[in-house]
């Protein structure tokens, strides 16, 4: 009976060290999650008694600050950054960087974890949150909201040397200050202003993604630049004779023999489709994979992940097809397809992308700064460099003319990706200087037509505005 | 090394009478009163005051009653009581003070009872005579809150009596528990010789299995009339570890465990409330506005406390649902720190080793599985109940034994450790006039 009872007592001794674990985990590993939770009724009793930190644009623009401990919270941003920004209201919770710097905004950082609600209710301690400073330049920022024009799409700029959003556009949008009288109407508008297209919004890219696939098929090996595709207008995609599926240029313009370059300056289908099955659907497959495609980006907020195909490489003949004109299954966000021509315009080098720049305590001094990070290197320098030239061409002789800035050389891509929501979507990307961009931009017009005529000029003055100080 | 010359070790090490002990034992929870007291503002007429004299008044008159600690079976356990008791009362004044000025009537009557227990029980042995009428009186108590029991908390296990609200379930267990070691005192050789295998597992016969099938009945039987969860698994785990300690077969205690679970995923398929319980235990996130409310408010109090606490008065466990019963262990650990956490968790540890360490010692079987029994009681109930606080287990409204505001369960609580403490003095009586014996032949 001995044994036993000192059996038991082992087992007690366990069993309360595995509790002791337990008290642990949730009371320090935990304990920042959960002091920051936004249903925590401490962080609420918090909030009332401090000075949230601001949103600052990179040069002390203010966005969103409190005017008293406690709120209200004014916001006074540029309109087309709400999204981004977010909001913060008492019934309706945060969004966007309101919601994931809600600890940083709330004093509640890394440095002050245990213990900080002591010091910052009772002990009169910082009465502040720390503020938080964006990379958004307010020039390039103004001139994407007066270019998109209020039309329904998205448009990102970044620097593709740093990762750095330099501005960012989602349409239509909302009014942060008003969250609480509108939000009825908001979630039950059919065109979701709420809803951040620059970084979650999803569209097939069409003819923007051509330089990608270029890019892929050259550092496959596959494809040479003096390979010549024949393009007579259309081309069966199917494998069997009775298979009718072809993919087709606008118009059934046929385009000859292209080579790689004449096929993205001209934006020629045909050939694309020829190219995607010369790659071969994994490698294909991969290289889009190596350009992030169908995988979200880490990001400051949210980001949808895109996706390649409906799950896995197993491709036929056609999808490879339509998936090398950027159609079918592959659907990406505009910030993804920033991010993807940056690394082109960058040498092949694709830039983790951030916004938040650096977190600031209440007295000015810096308490963390982003530093820019290498995300994937999908393609070698040299096919980057090959890549870049022909989108130069696509822009000064080929369907991107309207991105044409005098005095600089723009690199760029038109898309007019086709969508079973009516019109097709209107779409460009590019940089500029073509040779050493400071600005990528991805611009989105949603059943907005042509890119060429659309997409185009929006991203010619975002990149005037980026680009402004060299410009004459 | 002989018996005798352990024995005369041992005796070195336990401490005949210790002021000090008793004093380090108070203080934790004297402090605490007083810094609750200062926080609420009003010091002067401060229920505060009286609740923190009426505390330390009550140990110390017992403690000064019998012989300084002396008599009282184990200083170590009754200063553990003692200073659990602190802690309970100082965060249960913080949230209330009106029930912390009843709760020191519990505590007055509890120790009185443990008082009592030690000083006139004639012989423990003669509770095994009652062990039936023991059994009975526990069937009926649960009994009357099945048929006439009030529901608070979920679990139907309240009788209202007018004036006062009591939970009979409370009495019952520690009832029960003296009838378990009455019935594995008799049972004993019979449970240790077994006569079947099957799978390579030992089986009992028949006929002493029967006992624990119905225990295992009963705890169904309470699980789901009653909705208590948490007395279903204290009855029959305390039951358990008594047949461990009675029979030394693992095997047992494994099957019943097969068994309870057994039961358990039986009543979740059946009845949507145990369901719930066990849904809500692997994700309280998901249910935060409902059934998990309570799992993820005593998260967030765990997590404000820090690693020495907000101090008693300045952090918000108010917020926590029923935080001076079933959940003060998360608004001690937001207003005492993880340090006031590890130090009750580090109480319970003690006091468990300490009052097996007498069932180990004792000569008597009966009482062997009296003092393993009461001591597994409390043991299980504060596992239970800090494990469902925390996460670590599903969720079930037991108190923390000494330390929840509620005058059953400490009234009952000190009745299982006066037995205990009974159990250790006659240990010690026993030994004193065996020594004595020894010398007086040494001497003749």
């Amino acid at each position: 009976m001995k044994d036993s009872v000192r059996r038991i007592s082992i087992a007690f001794l366990v069993a309360f060290a595995v509790l002791s674990a337990r008290l642990l985990l949730v009371g320090v590993l935990r304990a920042p999650y959960l002091s920051a939770h936004p249903r925590n009724p401490r962080v609420a009793a918090l909030r009332r008694d401090i000075v949230r930190g601001g949103i600052y644009l990179s040069r002390g623009e203010p966005v969103a600050k409190d005017s008293a401990p406690g709120g209200p919270r004014l916001y006074m941003g540029p309109p087309g950054l709400v999204h981004l920004t977010g909001y913060e209201d008492e019934r309706y919770g945060t969004a966007g960087l309101e919601a994931s710097y809600n600890s940083e905004l709330l004093g509640l950082g890394r440095e002050s974890s245990v213990g900080s609600f002591a010091r910052n209710i009772f002990a009169g301690g910082p009465a502040r949150g720390n503020d938080i400073i964006l990379t958004v330049d307010i020039g390039v920022q103004r001139a994407a909201e007066r270019a998109m024009g209020g039309r329904r799409g998205a448009a990102v700029a970044l620097d593709p040397r740093t990762g750095a959003v330099l501005a960012m556009v989602s349409n239509p949008g909302f009014s942060a200050g008003q969250i609480s009288s509108e939000w009825e109407r908001l979630v039950k508008d059919d065109e979701s202003p709420l809803f951040n297209r620059a970084t979650l919004g999803l569209y097939p890219p069409g003819s923007v993604v051509k330089p990608i696939v270029a890019a892929i098929a050259l550092s496959s090996g596959m494809v040479s630049p003096e390979d010549r595709f024949r393009c007579e207008g259309a081309i069966r995609v199917g494998t069997r004779a009775d298979d009718e599926r072809a993919v087709s240029c606008p118009d059934g313009m046929a385009h000859g023999d292209v080579d790689l370059a004449a096929a993205i300056a001209r934006s020629c289908n045909v050939a694309f489709a020829q190219i995607g099955w010369r790659v071969g659907r994994e490698k294909l497959y991969n290289g889009l994979r190596s350009f992030h495609f169908g995988v979200a980006l880490p990001f400051d907020v949210p980001t949808a992940a895109g996706a390649i195909t409906a799950g896995g490489v197993n491709l036929d003949r056609a999808a490879v097809a339509q998936i090398s004109i950027g159609q079918g299954t592959l659907v990406a966000s505009p910030l993804e397809m920033a991010c993807a021509i940056g690394a082109i315009g960058n040498g092949g080098v694709m830039r983790r992308p951030y916004v938040v720049r650096e977190v600031r305590s209440p007295d000015g001094t810096e308490l963390r700064r982003t530093s820019s990070a290498v995300l994937r290197v999908p393609v070698p320098a040299t096919v980057a460099r090959r890549v870049k030239d022909m989108m130069v061409e696509a822009v000064t002789s080929g369907t991107a003319r309207a991105a044409g800035l005098p005095g600089v050389r723009v690199a760029g891509k038109t898309g007019t990706a086709q969508n079973p929501h009516g019109a097709p979507h209107a779409w460009f990307v590019g940089f500029a200087p073509a040779e050493d961009p400071r600005c990528a931009v991805a611009v989105v017009v949603e059943n907005g037509g042509s890119g060429g005529q659309v997409a185009a000029p929006v991203a010619r003055e975002i990149l005037r505005a980026a680009l402004r100080n060299t410009l004459r | 090394m002989t018996r005798d010359t352990r024995d005369a070790a041992w005796s070195r090490r336990v401490p005949s009478s210790d002021d000090t002990l008793l004093a380090t034992a108070l203080l934790p929870g004297m402090l605490g009163m007083l810094m609750a007291t200062l926080a609420s503002g009003k010091l002067e007429r401060s229920p505060g005051w009286l609740v923190l004299a009426g505390f330390s008044g009550v140990f110390l008159a017992c403690h000064v009653l019998f012989g300084r600690g002396r008599r009282v079976g184990d200083p170590v356990i009754f200063s553990l009581v003692a200073f659990l008791s602190g802690v309970g009362l100082a965060e249960v004044l913080r949230l209330d003070p009106g029930l912390a000025t009843r709760q020191v009537g519990h505590l007055a009557m509890g120790v009185a009872l443990t008082s009592a227990l030690v000083a006139f029980t004639p012989d423990l042995r003669v509770l095994e005579r009652y062990r039936f009428m023991a059994a009975a009186t526990s069937c009926v108590l649960l009994a009357s809150t099945i048929i006439f029991g009030v529901e608070a908390g979920g679990a139907k296990s309240w009788l209202d009596l007018g004036p006062v609200a009591v939970q009979p379930s409370e009495a019952a267990k520690v009832l029960m528990v003296v009838f378990y070691a009455g019935y594995l005192k008799d049972t004993r050789v019979l449970l240790r010789r077994s006569s079947r295998r099957l799978l390579g597992v030992l089986l009992p016969d028949l006929s002493y299995a029967g006992p624990l099938t119905l225990m295992w009945g009963l705890a169904l039987v309470l699980l789901v009339f009653q909705r208590d969860l948490g007395a279903a698994v204290l009855f029959f785990g305390a039951f358990l570890l008594m047949l461990y300690v009675a029979s030394g077969r693992a095997s047992y205690v494994l099957g019943g465990a097969a068994l309870l679970a057994a039961g358990g995923a039986a009543c979740s398929w059946l009845f949507p409330h145990v369901r719930a319980r066990f849904i809500v235990w692997l994700n309280p996130w998901r249910f935060m506005d409902s059934a998990g409310y309570q799992t993820v408010q005593s998260m967030f109090a765990v997590a404000a406390g820090g690693l020495i606490g907000l101090g008693p008065g300045r952090g918000m466990p108010h917020v926590i649902p029923a935080a001076p019963t079933d959940f003060v262990f998360a608004a001690i650990c937001e207003e005492m720190g993880l340090l006031g956490g590890f130090a009750v968790i580090g109480a319970y540890a003690l006091l468990v080793h300490r009052g097996l360490f007498w069932a180990s010692r004792a000569r008597d079987d009966f009482r062997a599985l009296l003092a393993a029994g009461m001591t597994s009681l409390i043991g299980l109930q504060a596992l239970t109940i800090v494990g469902g606080v925390l996460g670590l287990v599903p969720l079930t409204g037991v108190t923390l034994p000494f330390v929840s505001y509620g005058g059953s369960s400490m009234i009952a609580s000190f009745a299982a450790i006066g037995l205990v403490l009974r159990a250790a003095r006659e240990e010690q009586e026993e030994q004193e006039q065996e020594q004595e014996g020894g010398r007086v032949g040494v001497e003749g």
